[in-house]
């Protein structure tokens, strides 16, 4: 059995150094694994990722981690990024990381993802070049999820984790808006994630959205934005399969 | 409609709007935040990290939608670890 820790959108800057940090420290008696999905700061400058590393950094176990939206607003995700890898966060983008528990191989797929909508109701690559850069841009992120996710199965993982940001699927924005679910997430990281299999998919960004929600597949999916789960952070247990 | 027609509800309603951008942008970088008018009332809903935090949100809504009566329902993020696990088979 592998516990996973997981949180989204705890959005720190320099008054909330220290606030996580002593619920961190229980990590090591709740969960083999933290997963961060994003929105670490408010605006992503070097400040606020410093501050996120200070929370995280040191933690006796492996912390892996995806921006979110606010993290791009300075313009300086790799340094973001860079700051984060510092302090022993494993960011991901379009990318994977596999993790060995008791001899499990746990594989984490991850990209920040965009919007765009749900099947029935999303937006095309179609018209001016400001939309299509903006479809064009969900579909990289979900393609990248794609071939990130088939490349932990050629790994040979035992269970495999997609991470994002942005939700892939509209079961746990329910609370949320529905005129702004295209700014939330898109089908096409449902896709990705059904098309290459996975045991769980996490995601943000939906602060009032809920917590469970389920794939077309099937893949279980979990919103961990902070205000959704009302805790420093969600542990789930997956079960690697028998044999 | 002359420009001093816009006024009333239409002008609160942009004021509203303005209200996002100024939480978004300012030091709090607020987004997650459910901004809804009621005729002359503004509610406000949702969680931040901290009591400072709370407070810039309030000061800031106050400024933007001055006349009007705001009503909050702001939460802390509860930073405590769980006490439970989900298990999923």
């Amino acid at each position: 059995m592998i516990r996973v820790a997981a949180v989204g959108d705890i959005h720190l800057g320099p008054d909330s150094r220290g606030l996580l940090r002593p619920a961190f420290a229980t990590l090591d008696e709740l969960a083999d694994v933290l997963l961060l999905a994003g929105d670490l700061t408010r605006h992503g400058t070097p400040e606020e990722a410093a501050v996120v590393g200070e929370e995280v950094g040191g933690l006796p176990v492996p912390v892996i981690a995806v921006l979110g939206n606010h993290d791009y607003d300075a313009g300086r995700p790799e340094e973001v990024t860079r700051i984060l890898a510092s302090h022993g966060v494993q960011v991901l983008e379009r990318s994977s990381t596999a993790v060995r528990v008791d001899g499990t191989l746990v594989g984490v797929a991850g990209t920040k993802g965009f919007g765009g909508g749900f099947a029935g109701r999303s937006a095309g690559e179609f018209g001016e070049p400001e939309m299509k850069a903006f479809v064009r841009h969900s579909r990289e992120c979900a393609d990248g999820l794609r071939t990130a996710l088939d490349r932990l199965a050629a790994e040979g993982c035992d269970l495999r984790i997609a991470l994002t940001h942005f939700a892939p699927v509209p079961d746990t924005l329910a609370g949320e808006p529905t005129e702004i679910h295209p700014f939330l997430g898109s089908y096409l990281l449902a896709e990705a994630i059904d098309g290459a299999g996975a045991d769980l998919a996490l995601h943000g960004h939906a602060h009032l959205g809920t917590e469970r929600g389920l794939t077309a597949c099937g893949v279980r999916v979990r919103n961990v934005a902070q205000p959704v789960i009302g805790r420093a952070f969600a542990v789930y247990r997956l079960h690697p399969p028998v044999g | 409609m002359t420009a001093a027609d816009a006024t009333g509800s239409d002008e609160a309603e942009y004021r509203l709007a303005h209200l996002r951008d100024r939480l978004a942008d300012d030091e709090v970088g607020e987004l997650g935040l459910r901004i809804e008018l009621h005729g002359s009332h503004v509610t406000v809903r949702g969680t931040v990290p901290s009591e400072e935090r709370r407070a810039a949100v309030e000061r800031i809504v106050a400024e933007v939608m001055d006349g009007l009566k705001v009503h909050t329902d702001i939460v802390l993020a509860d930073d405590r670890p769980p006490t439970w696990a989900e298990d999923l088979p």
